[in-house]
């Protein structure tokens, strides 16, 4: 029984879990710093789509990975 | 059926060969981004005007927004602008490439413009009627003939490795090679000989895996987000064409932005911390006391 198909859902399905979990709590904090200084807005959304970068790399290594799984034997 | 999925395949493919050296497709999407920006800054810095205006202009704000960007991270203090002319011609040429070759992956004809694949066509035993167009089950049957550069895995390494080489090296040449090596081999903590200065040794220790991590990370970080991206647009291309890419175009675009800004960053605070020494030994409560009182009460005077 092939468990191939199982490996690569597994793969990015788990794997995006946490990157999700992240931006989702960085979104709500650079909402939460927009609200209690609105000038500084410019400053946040910056190192908001920094912050994103980061982020969603660990997202790109399981994709990577669930790729490397389907394509390559 | 109308058209097939298209081939996902990480490595390139050689094109052609000058002499025993193989050209992959690749390598042309990196010569093309080479030719572009030479032209651009040939032509961007012929005249010397004092006022500029055009495309002078464009690129005097570009220096001028980069060197911003570093002298923020190194300090606008005497010593931080001269880090900030150390390390600027390494972080703008790594953003303004990186950024080029990931932009290059939504130009029209690069990953669709190609040689047909004879193997397949062979092994599938259909002959081509159309001539310069592929259609039905031979759609996917195409060896691209320029790639962006930043799909190719080597590249991404071979950046990657520059940069942690040259934070080692930085740190060789400013702080001297004894102090640089105790940030890593920390013995001056060891010979405290109570369980922090041992734990500190080994978190001296650790952080010699982490420069290893850190070509493993900036690599695969680019080439993840650019190739997953190129990957994205074919399949979308596939599933509805014409429409889903109005959509993912853009995006690509954001990220393409957005990849070249963290390298570059990435590398500007390594080569930074790599300049920083150990902080100043803890003193006692009375000395750093007095410390604080000369140096207001001096100053207060």
């Amino acid at each position: 029984m092939d468990l191939t198909p199982l490996a690569v859902g597994l793969a990015i399905g788990l794997g995006a879990i946490g990157p999700g979990i992240g931006i989702g709590v960085a979104a709500g904090q650079a909402f939460n710093a927009i609200g209690r200084n609105p000038e500084a807005e410019p400053l946040i959304r910056t190192n908001f789509f920094i912050g994103l970068g980061f982020t969603e790399a660990i997202a790109i290594y399981a994709l990577l990975i669930a790729f490397l799984i389907k394509f390559i034997r | 059926m109308f058209w097939k999925l298209p081939d996902i395949k990480l490595a390139p493919d050689v094109i052609f060969h000058i002499g025993a050296f193989p050209v992959t497709n690749t390598l042309l999407g990196t010569w093309m981004v080479i030719l572009i920006l030479a032209a651009l800054f040939f032509f961007g810095t012929r005249r010397r005007d004092l006022i500029p205006s055009g495309l002078q202009n464009f690129m005097e704000w570009i220096v001028e927004f980069l060197l911003g960007l570093v002298e923020n991270v190194t300090g606008k203090d005497e010593q931080g602008k001269r880090k900030a002319k150390t390390f600027f011609p390494l972080v703008a040429t790594l953003f303004i490439f990186i950024l080029l070759a990931n932009l290059i992956d939504v130009f029209p004809g690069v990953d669709t413009v190609g040689a047909i694949n004879t193997a397949v066509l062979a092994q599938m035993h259909a002959t081509n009627p159309y001539g310069p167009f592929l259609f039905g089950n031979i759609s996917n049957a195409i060896i691209p003939w320029i790639r962006p550069a930043t799909t190719d895995l080597n590249l991404n390494f071979a950046m990657s490795l520059i940069v942690v080489i040259t934070s080692q090296v930085v740190g060789f040449s400013t702080l001297g090679p004894a102090e640089h090596l105790s940030k890593y081999f920390n013995f001056r903590s060891l010979f405290k000989f109570n369980f922090g200065g041992f734990i500190e040794f080994f978190v001296g220790l650790l952080d010699i895996i982490s420069e290893i991590a850190r070509v493993l990370s900036l690599a695969f970080r680019l080439f993840g987000n650019i190739f997953a991206g190129s990957v994205v647009l074919a399949v979308f291309a596939f599933l509805l064409p014409f429409l889903a890419d109005v959509i993912f175009i853009p995006f690509e675009i954001f990220v393409a932005f957005v990849q070249a800004l963290i390298f570059s960053l990435l590398t500007l605070i390594f080569l930074q911390l790599a300049t920083i020494g150990h902080g100043p030994e803890p003193e006692s409560e009375q000395e750093a006391r007095a410390e604080f009182r000369e140096k207001h009460v001096a100053a207060a005077h």
